[in-house]
C-alpha cells in the first residue's frame, strides 16, 4: 500500500469553510469525490492513471475534482489540488465555483510553481 | 505550508467547522466502496470509460453512472459484466465479521497446503511435471521465509492503526494478478 499524505493550504481551508457555510451539500459531494480519489491513490494508482467522471486534468500537474453526485444537480464546483508524486503528497490548493474558475486556476498554477521550486531547493 | 493528514477523515476534522459535514462525507465514502473499486479496476487496466463501454457494448454514460453509484445500487449483473470486460472472474463470499486476522492467516496457510497437495497429486508418475512441482514447493518455501523475515524486521516500528482489520459491510479483495505480475510478491 502506498502512503499518500494530504496537505491543506491556508487558502484551501479558508475557501472550504466559506463554501461549507454557503453550499453545504455541494461541499460534501465535492469532498466525497476527493476522498474517492484519495482511495484510488492509496490502492496504488498514480495520478496520471486516474480518469473518471468527477476528475478533471487541468494540465501542468493541476487536478480538480467536481461536485458530481448521482441524481443531484448541484452547484458546479472545482476542488483543485496538486499531487506531488515524488513526495507522495497531495496539496489542497483551493475550492471554488465556475465564476472563479479562471482566477482559481491561475492561483493554483502559481502555487504549483512555488511548490516545485521549493522542492528543487530542498531535494 | 499547512497541516498534513494521512487520510480524508483527519483532513475533514481539521478543515470543516460543521460536524455534520464531517459525518456525511465519511458516510458517503462508505456507501461508494464498490463503485470506487470498479474505477480502480478500470484505471488499473488503463482503460477509459469509453473503451470499457465499447467492450461492454453499452454507453459511456452507463459506466459513468455505475462508477458513481452507491453499493446497494450495483447489481451482480453489473459486476459480472464489468469483470467480463476486464477479463476478470467474479468471486463472491461471506466472512464472519468476528473472524480474527490470525484465523485468516491460518486459513490461507491451510489453503496453500491444499493447493500444493493437489499439485503433487497431479504430478505423480510424471517425472518432468514432478520436477516443476518441486520448484513450486521450493519457491513457496522461499516466499514464506521472505514474508516472515520481512515482517520480523518491521514488527517493532509498525503503525498499529494501519493493520487494524476492516469491519466494513463489504470486504473487497484485489483481483488475482497474472503470473508475471505475481513475481516478487
Amino acid at each position: 500500500m502506498l502512503e499518500w499524505n494530504i496537505e491543506e493550504t491556508d487558502k484551501f481551508t479558508r475557501t472550504f469553510r466559506k463554501y461549507e457555510k454557503k453550499h453545504g451539500e455541494t461541499a460534501i459531494a465535492t469532498m466525497t469525490n476527493f476522498g474517492s480519489y484519495m482511495q484510488l491513490l492509496s490502492k496504488g494508482l498514480n495520478p496520471l492513471q486516474i480518469s473518471t467522471s468527477y476528475v478533471h486534468d487541468e494540465k501542468k500537474g493541476l487536478i480538480a475534482v467536481d461536485q458530481k453526485k448521482q441524481k443531484r444537480k448541484l452547484r458546479e464546483t472545482r476542488l483543485y489540488f496538486y499531487p506531488d508524486m515524488d513526495k507522495k503528497t497531495v496539496y489542497l490548493l483551493i475550492i471554488g465555483d465556475k465564476n472563479s474558475q479562471q482566477t482559481d486556476i491561475k492561483f493554483c498554477r502559481e502555487q504549483i510553481k512555488m511548490l516545485r521550486s521549493d522542492y528543487g531547493k530542498t531535494a | 505550508m499547512g497541516k498534513r493528514h494521512s487520510n480524508v477523515e483527519s483532513l475533514m476534522k481539521s478543515v470543516s467547522q460543521d460536524p455534520k459535514v464531517q459525518v456525511q462525507v465519511k458516510e458517503e465514502l462508505k456507501k461508494r466502496q464498490l463503485a470506487n473499486f470498479l474505477v480502480f479496476l478500470r484505471c488499473d487496466h488503463k482503460l477509459t470509460q469509453k473503451e470499457l463501454a465499447n467492450r461492454m457494448k453499452c454507453t459511456q454514460s452507463k459506466i459513468s453512472k455505475l462508477e458513481m453509484a452507491y453499493d446497494d445500487q450495483i447489481s451482480i449483473k453489473d459486476l459480472l459484466e464489468y469483470g467480463r470486460a476486464l477479463n476478470l472472474q467474479l468471486e463472491l463470499g461471506y466472512r464472519n465479521k468476528n473472524v480474527k486476522i490470525t484465523e485468516l492467516i491460518n486459513y490461507h496457510v491451510y489453503r496453500i497446503r491444499e493447493y500444493l497437495s493437489r499439485l503433487i497429486f497431479m504430478g505423480k508418475g510424471d517425472n518432468v511435471m514432478m520436477k516443476g512441482v518441486l520448484k513450486v514447493v521450493e519457491s513457496t518455501l522461499g516466499k514464506f521465509i521472505d514474508i516472515v523475515s520481512e515482517n520480523l524486521k518491521i514488527i517493532k516500528d509498525i503503525d498499529k492503526k494501519s493493520i487494524r482489520e476492516s469491519k466494513d459491510e463489504i470486504h473487497i479483495s484485489s483481483p488475482l494478478r497474472e503470473k508475471k505480475e505475481l513475481i516478487g510478491v
